[in-house]
């Protein structure tokens, strides 16, 4: 490669970079500022001051917001992981009748838009008593046909001879399932968790229908309030609120980057 | 140790083609059982009836006297070897000798002795925390054999457990095998499409071909007296020469005019046979013989042996070989012999004929 | 040949039969979970959307009478709805292309062997990991007339006053804008992957060939990518038809109703006019919407991929 090229894809890739990262990086700078800075409209703040973000965590209850994300994400998560797994492992490993027809139901969910379904599923939650509550906000989510579809893809790379040597010495499913399939399947469980716990944490038209209380009320509803709410107009503060909010789903995201680029295609190809 | 019966087994994977026909045979307790066939003949398919992972379709499968065609793999107390090894691969060489024990309620102490047991057996003492991955392939061989040794199952299957591994060490896990099964006095059934393997390891086997059950017996047997030329062709290397022939009288007529005469050992009375020979057979004639002469097309010295082609006929071409290193070059023309009790012969269809006959009974036969 | 043995009954079909039973047993144990979830939170609602949609409610969500097509006749007589299926047409011709082409392009450069790429993929996904109210809050401040930063760029050009989100005619593009923005990491990401799917033997045969990098681009990574391309055109289609959360937060459907897309319509009728027969009547049609855009994706772009 000739080094004139190198130097123009360098180039190309800074200038891109500054361009995707610039609200981030602006949000950020903003989140430094006091009041009067913000509103001259600088970018750069002249004098950084950690004043925002106290002020977030004081005028709204951030860290509350905060827990709840964390609390209904990992539910979620964890509920995904065991649920998809199960159905993925009767998918590959179990032959019955009436297995495809099952399986073909669970995959056409995938053409349901979910929003299509949330004024029933609002009426119902509303029923079950499950407003304003962690059940309301993860139990309709722990079923993922995305996620079964992926966790069969990959369990049917293990070699079936694999489980036929384990039937032949007597090994149960069940423990066949957790002492073979799951440690194998170790990376596209990460995929999919990381996956399920970045898009729970940033739901938002769900939690916006089935709370209103700050009691379970989930970070991005928060930021939403913020916004429309009196203080909108201290920017500075907000801006911190949202830099509070990102960080944890930017951290994850930066060390599940690798895992997500390969394992979320293999569930759609192949 | 227990007996094996499959009695008019037959399989069907789609409800309308089979793949193993009306398969009747009889294994012995102790026995070193091979299936040997060509590729896609049937052989998996019958071992893994036999292990219980494929369903069969008609017939029965008996082992020790009692029907089993229903019971699941993990109660008829046997032992399987995969193709490909199938060792987890996070487990470690320990875990994966250990691991199909723990339903058996075998004390963790007993485990322990059995895996080393067997680890000492097959030289695995020193990778016992290793895992798969970190194994050369003749080692992850030997885990798969000593996870199989384990269960202290009476009967052990194993299909194609060698075909990964280089010839040399292909040659010594051979003899391991067969050591360790006598030691052991377990029931082997053995698949292989490997000739060698299966004359240099079964005490019986049986030739598949196309999922009918070609001939059952020992490899010496079948090796002499095969009983059709798919037999004939496939054990032995090289194979067996065969050659269309008319006979007349006491002549063996091949195309293009070549004849051959025999006095006492004729076949029976057919016009149009095949007849086989083994290449080990053909000898260079001295003066004295009957002889023919053929010419050279292809030699090939392999140091103790000589495979020398010639031209039977225009397009047919059979193999002598000659023990030692001959110097004999394409486009010689040589004398050739065979011993006249060598010849083997089948009828058109491919089934052998009739042991041949001494020629005074073939002679009678002949002019009925 | 061996002599046949006892030749014993043929296998006994109800050990068989059994057995079967026990193991569909347990194949629906394993997937009971998702079977009921599925059931309650999936296909019943999806009913009941329909169900609902023949119906006038009341403001629990009770149907109250049968109205038959009622609902739809008069939604596709309706200005308001009509001006919603407008903009959501428009949205997803503005985003999809767009967020695809330029993530294609990312990904293409962040698929190159440089030091410190991984630094740069980083980057490129990062909007994955961005919410979409925490991205809306940010553009939200980045669009304000007076004190965001774009109006501020924009002056020094001589361009001042440009309202974003409360003009009309504007309004949509610039939620399409930062929509594209917030589309990015995932595209890159999914893209990213599949070029990294591709046998790299492939790039050194055509090296050795000594094509050019676009006659390389056109002949041997885009065909390859197809199946990767189709994936996410088809998940980003499906994707912006159920964009909500921007809207919400940047125009709430206006100005104008210019930015009233389906789902936000859907969401006005339902939980703030308590409409749920007229709420349900959109969902139905926004759920054969994604069924013919997928149907359609499915017969005409797949056409044009080739799977390896
Ligand atoms: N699961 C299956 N479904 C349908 N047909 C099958 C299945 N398994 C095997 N067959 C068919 O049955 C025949 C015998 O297959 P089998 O695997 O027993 O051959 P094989 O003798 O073991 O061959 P190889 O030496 O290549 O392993 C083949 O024609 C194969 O196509
Ligand atoms: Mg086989």
């Amino acid at each position: 490669m000739n080094v004139l090229r190198t130097f123009l894809l360098y180039a190309l890739l800074v200038i891109c970079s500054v361009v995707v990262l610039f609200p981030i990086v602006y949000a950020f700078l903003i989140s430094f500022m006091d009041g009067a800075e913000v509103l001259q409209g600088h970018i750069w703040p002249q004098k950084f001051t950690m004043k925002n973000y106290v002020a977030a965590f004081q005028k709204v209850p951030l860290f509350e917001y905060l827990f709840n994300s964390f609390i209904v994400s990992f539910i979620v998560m964890l509920g995904q992981l065991i649920i998809s797994s199960l159905a993925a492992f009767a998918f590959v490993f179990l032959k019955f009748k009436g297995r495809d027809v099952l399986f073909f139901l669970c995959i056409a969910t995938m053409l349901i838009p979910w929003e299509a379904t949330m004024i029933p599923n609002f009426l119902t939650v509303q029923k079950l008593g499950w407003l304003n509550s962690y059940l309301g906000l993860t139990v309709p989510f722990f079923a993922s046909a995305f996620g079964i579809f992926l966790l069969r893809q990959h369990f049917k790379t293990i070699p079936l001879e694999l489980y036929e040597a384990a039937q032949v010495s007597g090994v149960g499913r069940f423990r066949f399932f957790w002492n073979i399939v799951l440690p194998l399947s170790r990376t596209s469980l990460i995929t999919l968790g990381v996956y399920s716990f970045l898009t729970t944490w940033n739901m938002y038209l769900w939690p916006l229908l089935v709370t209103n209380n700050d009691r379970v009320r989930t970070v991005q509803i928060g930021l939403k309030q913020m916004q429309s709410q009196e203080i909108s107009t201290e920017w500075g503060v907000v801006m911190a609120a949202v830099i509070v909010v990102i960080l944890p789903t930017l951290l994850l995201l930066f060390v599940g980057q690798k895992h997500l680029q390969k394992g979320l295609m293999q569930g759609a190809i192949k | 140790m227990e007996q094996i019966e499959l009695v008019h087994v037959y399989k069907s994977y789609n409800g309308k083609d089979n793949v193993i026909h009306d398969l009747s045979v009889s294994i012995e307790p102790g026995e070193f059982f091979v299936l040997v066939g060509p590729s896609g003949c049937g052989k998996s398919t019958i071992l893994r009836m036999i292990a219980g992972l494929e369903t069969i379709t008609s017939g029965t499968l008996l082992i020790g006297g009692i029907e089993v065609n229903e019971l699941p793999p993990s109660e008829r107390n046997l032992s399987m070897v995969f193709q490909n090894y199938a060792l987890y691969p996070h487990l470690t060489v320990e875990q994966n000798i250990t691991f199909g024990l723990y339903k058996k309620k075998i004390s963790k102490q007993e485990q322990k002795k059995r895996c080393l047991e067997a680890a000492e057996m097959l030289g695995l003492t020193d990778f016992l925390k290793h895992k798969p991955r970190q194994l050369s392939g003749g080692q992850r061989q030997r885990v798969a054999l000593a996870r199989a040794i384990v269960t202290h199952a009476p009967i052990c299957l194993m299909d194609e457990p060698l075909s990964n591994l280089d010839a040399k060490l292909r040659a010594k896990m051979r003899s391991e095998i067969r050591q360790l099964q006598r030691r052991l006095g377990i029931t082997m059934i053995y698949v292989t499409h490997d000739q060698v393997e299966a004359m240099t390891m079964a005490d019986r086997m049986m030739i598949l071909h196309e999922g009918r059950a070609q001939q059952i017996g020992a490899p010496l047997d079948i090796y002499n007296h095969p009983s059709n030329t798919f037999v004939a062709s496939f054990i032995g290397s090289p194979p067996m020469n065969l050659a269309k022939a008319k006979v007349l009288e006491s002549l063996l007529l091949f195309d293009n005019g070549r004849a051959m005469r025999l006095h006492h050992h004729l076949p029976p009375s057919t016009q149009q046979i095949i007849v086989g020979v083994r290449p080990e057979h053909i000898r260079l004639a001295k003066p004295s013989d009957d002889h023919f002469i053929a010419k050279v097309v292809n030699v090939e010295v392999l140091g103790t042996e000589t495979l020398v082609t010639f031209e039977l006929t225009k397009n047919e071409h059979w193999i002598a070989r000659w023990s030692g290193q001959w110097n004999i070059h394409a486009g010689e023309k040589v004398p050739l012999t065979i011993d006249e009790t060598a010849f083997l012969f089948f009828h058109e269809n491919g089934q052998r004929l009739d042991h041949s006959i001494p020629s005074y009974a073939a002679g009678k036969g002949e002019h009925q | 040949m061996n002599a046949p043995l006892s030749v014993k009954s043929s296998p006994s079909v109800p050990v068989r039969r059994k057995r079967a039973v026990w193991t569909t047993l347990e194949g629906i144990v394993y997937l009971l979970p998702s079977l009921i979830l599925f059931s309650i939170f999936l296909f019943y609602p999806m009913l009941k959307t329909v169900y609902l949609s023949f119906y006038a409610t009341d403001h629990q969500g009770n149907p109250v009478q049968f109205v038959g097509i009622e609902n739809f006749v008069y939604l596709l007589k309706d200005v308001n709805f009509l001006q919603s299926i407008k903009a959501t047409l428009l949205f997803v011709c503005y985003t999809v292309p767009a967020s695809v082409v330029l993530a294609l392009c990312l990904a293409l450069m962040a698929n190159e062997k440089l030091k410190g790429i991984g630094l740069f993929r980083t980057f490129f996904s990062s909007t994955m990991g961005m919410s979409v109210a925490a991205s809306s809050v940010i553009w939200m401040f980045m669009y304000n007339p007076s004190i965001g930063v774009i109006n501020k760029v924009l002056s020094l050009f001589g361009i001042s006053d440009v309202q974003w989100l409360l003009d009309p005619k504007i309004a949509l593009i610039s939620v399409s804008i930062s929509t594209i923005w917030m589309n990015i990491g995932f595209t890159f990401l999914i893209l990213l992957g599949g070029l990294q799917n591709i046998d790299p033997t492939l790039y050194e045969s055509a090296r050795i060939a000594g094509v050019s990098y676009w006659y390389q681009l056109r002949k041997v990574t885009l065909p390859l990518l197809s199946p990767t391309l189709f994936f996410v055109t088809t998940v980003s289609l499906i994707h912006s038809f159920q964009t909500f959360g921007q809207i919400d937060i940047l125009t709430k459907g206006g100005p104008m109703d210019a930015t009233n897309v389906i789902v936000y319509s859907i969401y006005k009728d339902a939980f703030i006019n308590y409409n749920f027969g007229s709420a349900s009547a959109q969902a139905v049609l926004l759920f054969f919407a994604i069924l013919v855009v997928t149907f359609l994706q499915f017969k005409f772009g797949e056409r044009k991929v080739h799977y390896q």
